[in-house]
């Protein structure tokens, strides 16, 4: 499967989650690469490692602020937002990332949610040498970010 | 952007009217069923919508218009009966006439049973068989659908067709209409031209199904998010005879083949990168490196000055114009540069981002997500980039280090006749 292909599946998860969990649709920013430093993390951020079964792998990861995880929650008609709510939601898109990207990738790659981290200078490990493609994602007035930094 | 390969050339296609078969007849309907292939094994697909129809074709239904044995047979002795009465009763009064109608009407009973049992029947097994149809249809991965004399889609069509083409109602609609947005405009008149040719009786389909314009296709297809995706799908024609003449159709079959596609394309882009390595080697070995290095500095700050228009805030229409343009032009003077240097390589992924960008600079609206595998292609290239710096650095060490061994073998040599000069001088 192509990177364009690989990314798209990022993407298209991301914002089919918006449309049906949240049932207001995000849109697409313009993507760009991070080249001279790591994509700055917002408050919230839940990682998938992509390990690859012969070579590759990498990480994706969804980032976004905890305003925005709140009203989020809010249109889910959910009134608790507290810190391990916001986790959970950042966990549940993982995992919808994830799960897309095991139907999708099945055959390369083996696919894992790390963790859904809330410390902004949490390291995340990039493969070497590559660097990390950045969808942003404008949900209402807001703004995530989606990070796919695979080494095909 | 659409490619087609295998598309037959124009000059082909004004060729095709020639391509006659031999005269033949048309052949006896097999099947009662909506679907039968006139020649050949018919494919799974036609196999999975005639699932019903052996049982059609084992007894096959009487004629229209005329009626079986055993109801014809009764219907016979009733008015037989009913004139037995008549005559027997010498008198054509009131109570005869009610006599022959009570008569008649008792007899024609199991007659009215027969009928309406056997309706019952035949209705349960259309309607179980239309429920089969429907599951078939709405089971299979690939598009399934029939095309008309009048080039129209007839219903129904299998559920994964609107998926493939996403569009919602592909049934009824006319071909040229549903496929123009997706096809250029050659490949439809292409197609067009096909379609008619399999619909002419005098034709050799073999020969014709063979010069299929469809069959692989790329087509960009719009998403729900306002971006769109490319897809290769591959469509497949057979002309099929119905019970009736207008029950002719041709079956159509689209499969998406996009991952074999990409892999094909990669497996020969893989092939290629492998077979110019040498190349690349040799063509850095005879480069200058004043202006190899000029080269590579320049496009780095090129393509970052591409990744820093791209990252740039505002997603309205007049923004990604602006932005469009910005990494045309910083990649044109890359373009431009690299034209005077003999980097096969490199012009080709230029050539190829470029290719992408002037396929979006002919779009209407443009969506983020359109940018997507410029932003691969330009990473493409930086890594590529990095790749020629790296070789060339190692090429500069090497060439240093040569130069320092052969200083140090002349300096040795230089050493070794000093005192023979000194001798003979």
């Amino acid at each position: 499967v192509s990177s364009e292909a690989q990314v798209g599946v990022f993407v298209d998860s991301v914002m089919h989650y918006f449309e049906t969990a949240v049932q207001q649709p995000a849109a697409c920013g313009m993507p760009h690469l991070a080249l001279r430093h790591s994509p700055e993390l917002y408050d919230y951020t839940g990682i998938v490692r992509i390990s690859g079964h012969g070579q590759g792998g990498g990480v994706v990861y969804f980032t976004a602020p905890r305003s925005m995880l709140c009203v989020m929650l809010m249109c889910m008609q959910d009134t608790d937002l507290s810190h391990e709510h916001l986790c959970d939601l950042v966990d549940t898109i993982a995992n919808t990332l994830s799960g897309d990207a095991q139907r999708n990738f099945r055959r390369q790659f083996s696919v894992s949610v790390l963790s859904a981290a809330q410390d902004r200078d949490a390291p995340v490990v990039y493969p070497p040498d590559r660097r990390p493609i950045v969808i942003p994602i404008a949900w209402r007035s807001y703004q995530a970010r989606l990070v796919v930094c695979l080494d095909s | 952007m659409v490619r087609s390969s295998m598309k037959p050339q124009p000059q082909d296609w004004s060729q095709l009217a020639a391509i006659k078969a031999p005269q033949r007849r048309r052949e006896p309907v097999r099947s009662a069923g909506p679907i039968a292939p006139r020649r050949a094994a018919p494919t799974a697909a036609s196999h999975a919508t005639l699932g019903h129809a052996p049982a059609a074709t084992s007894a096959p239904p009487a004629p229209a218009g005329s009626l079986p044995p055993l109801p014809a047979a009764l219907l016979l002795a009733i008015a037989l009966v009913a004139s037995c009465l008549l005559v027997g009763h010498q008198r054509l009064d009131a109570a005869g006439v009610l006599l022959c109608a009570v008569a008649t009407a008792a007899l024609q009973a199991p007659v009215m049973f027969y009928f309406g049992v056997r309706a019952r029947a035949s209705a349960a097994a259309a309607a179980a068989a239309q429920r089969q149809d429907a599951v078939i249809l709405g089971a299979m991965r690939e598009g399934l659908f029939v095309i008309g004399r009048d080039l129209r889609l007839r219903a129904p069509c299998s559920s994964a067709l609107s998926e493939l083409l996403h569009l919602p109602t592909p049934c009824g609609q006319r071909f040229e209409q549903l496929f123009r947005p997706l096809l250029d405009e050659e490949t439809l008149a292409a197609t067009v031209t096909f379609l008619r040719l399999l619909w002419n009786d005098d034709t050799d389909r073999d020969a014709i199904e063979a010069l299929n314009p469809l069959t692989q296709v790329e087509m960009r297809l719009d998403n729900a998010h306002g971006g769109s995706v490319r897809r290769t799908l591959s469509f497949s024609f057979r002309r099929v005879a119905g019970g009736e003449p207008a029950d002719d159709g041709i079956l159509v079959m689209v499969t998406d083949v996009t991952d074999t596609a990409l892999l094909a394309r990669e497996l020969e882009q893989a092939k290629a990168d492998g077979d110019s390595q040498p190349e690349l080697l040799l063509q850095l070995v005879r480069s200058d490196p004043q202006t190899l290095t000029n080269f590579l500095d320049d496009a780095d700050t090129a393509f970052r000055k591409c990744n820093a228009v791209l990252s740039a805030s505002g997603i309205g229409q007049p923004h990604l114009q602006r932005k469009l343009t910005g990494v045309l032009r910083e990649l044109h003077a890359v373009a431009a540069e690299s034209q005077a240097l003999p980097f096969a390589s490199i012009a080709r992924r230029l050539q190829s981002i470029d290719d992408l960008l002037s396929e979006l600079c002919a779009r209407a609206s443009l969506s983020g997500s359109d940018f997507l595998p410029v932003v691969i292609g330009l990473d493409d290239l930086m890594s590529h980039a990095a790749t020629m710096r790296a070789i060339h650095q190692h090429i500069v060490l090497l060439r240093a280090a040569s130069a320092a061994l052969a200083a140090l073998d002349h300096d040795h040599s230089a050493e070794q006749h000093a005192p023979v000069v000194l001798e003979l001088s």
